[in-house]
């Protein structure tokens, strides 16, 4: 219970009346805020956040200012060490049985991503004698060729303009975006390792496992593995490299090898929520940056949060959603920066809420969308 | 209006439940439990450690010692509130008292003695530092090293995880409202450097 939250509190009331605007650090030194900044806030305190949003200007201005703040007092996160080989370790010199933990073992790192991802399936074979109440998810998967028992897996993709929802059994959620594709076991018990393959781009809510460790939930794109540490988290991945950014918990992104492989150490990072970081396969050095996660990590939402979103980024936007072609052609636009909400029902409906927001106009020629007439 | 305060929020609570569940399996001897918390909380350990005293090895050494040390009094532990904050309040005294050893053999004093050094939580690591260029830096490095490192750690502690007060109190043996003070105290100082007012 914190007195500097009673400070800032707005009842119907008394909102008319001058009530003191919060200081940035008084603000940024409350519990809840924290949580709210951190993405780990629960939504009916989300719902509260947004409401004291969008109360006053002044606080959408003390906000912004506590946001930067936040950012900038954030510490850059170490390399981690291999965390395996230091439980091996501790396990040896406990003397603890190693069969126990072996279903522990991440994948090993040496191999190429192409030979990985074979045997990703491969090892998930051992552990294919699922509950009978799952065989059904057996039947829409053909068996592959490939020698010695693999499961079944099964693939999701959607088109231009669509979304998919996928509720794992373990009541993970992924959101699949538009034009994108995400393959993963079609088995699903206690000990199946998660591991996903995905192009385009998804929204991950990993559920925790009481039972298990957190860390055998891995994504697979072309430029490298994200292994999941904690809970929410996006990863894009539409041919010019891949782009990951957490909202909550954390993430452990491993580079691909490049064309020179065996070189040294395999360049691993941490990622913390509100850093996002671009790589590509090969990539010796990462430098995850502190971003605003808005439309990051919301797409998927039925309201769009814009939170000085640039207009360049929102076009990137429709045209890998809709398919569509995308003209600027007053290119001042571009630059333009967009807070606030706004309904993510349809490319039509997106685009005329735009054009009004930019005070410009939007015509639609089929495939390509023109804005600044 | 504003938000009221539950600290129990989904995900977080959820989390803290699974820890104590781990706790629980891992006092009764099992040891997939004892791999489950090291995995889980490897990485908060080992980059909180490194912060702390700037020595990789020393770090990794010092979570096998405690979590060996876990393992071996295991019957004898109590239920912890919070694993997190137990295992990083045991972790800093093993590594402050590791690198107090390491300080006597080189110049015998006891003074040093669980002092954290003055590079703890050191200005280099701030993210701004990353962003800024060359003479930027320069100035931010000095503003930043006035900042006490009870101040960086207290604030380290806030932005890695969001880890509320009373974590922060138990790792750092003061009370919540110390801890909220350091964090509050930290924030202002670093607004009076990058913002100053006109």
């Amino acid at each position: 219970m914190s007195k500097v939250a009673d400070e800032f509190k707005i009842s119907q009331k008394d909102r008319e009346m001058a009530e003191p605007i919060p200081e940035v650090e008084s603000l940024l030194s409350d519990e809840s805020f924290q949580r709210w900044l951190a993405g780990a806030a629960g939504s009916e305190e989300l719902q509260q956040w947004l409401a004291w949003l969008n109360a006053r200007p002044e606080h959408q201005i003390i906000y912004q200012q506590a946001l930067a703040l936040w950012g900038k007092a954030a510490f850059r996160p170490a390399t981690l060490p291999d965390v395996e080989q230091e439980w091996q370790r501790l396990r040896a010199r406990l003397a603890l049985p190693a069969a126990k933990t072996a279903a522990l073992r991440p994948l090993a790192g040496r191999r190429t991503a192409s030979a990985k991802r074979r045997l990703v399936w491969a090892r998930a074979g051992g552990l294919a004698i699922a509950a009978s109440l799952l065989l059904f998810w057996l039947w829409h998967s053909l068996p592959l060729s490939t020698p010695g028992p693999e499961p079944a897996h099964q693939v999701v993709a959607t088109e231009f303009g669509q979304r998919a929802r996928i509720n794992l059994p373990d009541s993970t959620t992924i959101i699949l975006n538009a034009h994108s594709s995400l393959r993963y076991p079609a088995t699903w018990h206690a000990t199946t390792p998660r591991e996903f393959e995905l192009q385009g781009e998804a929204y991950f809510e990993v559920a925790s496992r009481p039972d298990g460790p957190q860390h055998d939930f891995i994504v697979h794109t072309k430029d490298g593995d994200i292994h999941v540490v904690g809970t929410r988290f996006v990863v894009h991945e539409r041919g010019r490299g891949t782009r990951v950014v957490v909202a909550e918990g954390g993430v452990r992104v491993a580079v691909a090898e490049g064309a020179a492989v065996g070189q040294g150490k395999p360049v691993v990072t941490l990622l913390r929520p509100q850093q996002l970081l671009e790589f590509q396969k090969g990539d010796s050095v990462l430098r995850p940056q502190v971003v605003n996660l808005g439309l990051y990590t919301t797409w998927w939402r039925e309201e769009l949060l814009l939170e000085d979103t640039p207009f360049e980024h929102l076009v990137r936007r429709l045209e890998e959603t809709y398919g569509v072609k995308v003209e600027v052609r007053d290119e001042r636009l571009l630059q333009r920066t967009l807070s606030g909400s706004m309904e993510n029902r349809n490319l039509d409906v997106i685009t005329k809420a735009l054009a009004k927001a930019l005070r410009t106009r939007v015509v639609r020629q089929g495939q390509v969308i023109i804005f600044g007439i | 209006m504003l938000p009221h305060r539950r600290h129990d929020h989904e995900g977080r609570a959820e989390l803290r439940q699974d820890d104590q569940a781990l706790w629980q399996r891992m006092r009764t001897g099992d040891d997939q439990a004892l791999a489950a918390l090291f995995h889980r909380h490897y990485p908060l350990l080992y980059d909180y450690g490194l912060k702390l005293i700037r020595q990789a090895e020393l770090v990794k050494d010092g979570i096998q010692e405690v979590f060996a040390y876990l393992w071996e009094k295991r019957a004898t532990l109590s239920p912890a509130d919070s694993t997190r904050a137990y295992l990083l309040v045991t972790l800093r005294r093993h590594l402050l008292k590791a690198l107090a050893r390491q300080q006597q053999r080189q110049e015998s004093d006891q003074r040093h003695l669980l002092a954290e050094p003055a590079e703890s939580f050191s200005p280099e690591d701030f993210v701004i530092m990353q962003e800024s260029d060359e003479q930027e830096r320069r100035a931010l490095q000095q503003a930043l090293q006035a900042i006490p490192p009870r101040l960086r750690e207290a604030l380290y502690l806030k932005t890695y995880d969001g880890l509320p007060y009373r974590e922060i109190a138990a790792i750092m043996n003061v009370t919540p409202q110390v801890a909220r003070n350091y964090v509050s105290e930290a924030f202002q100082r670093l607004r009076a450097l990058l913002f100053p007012r006109r």
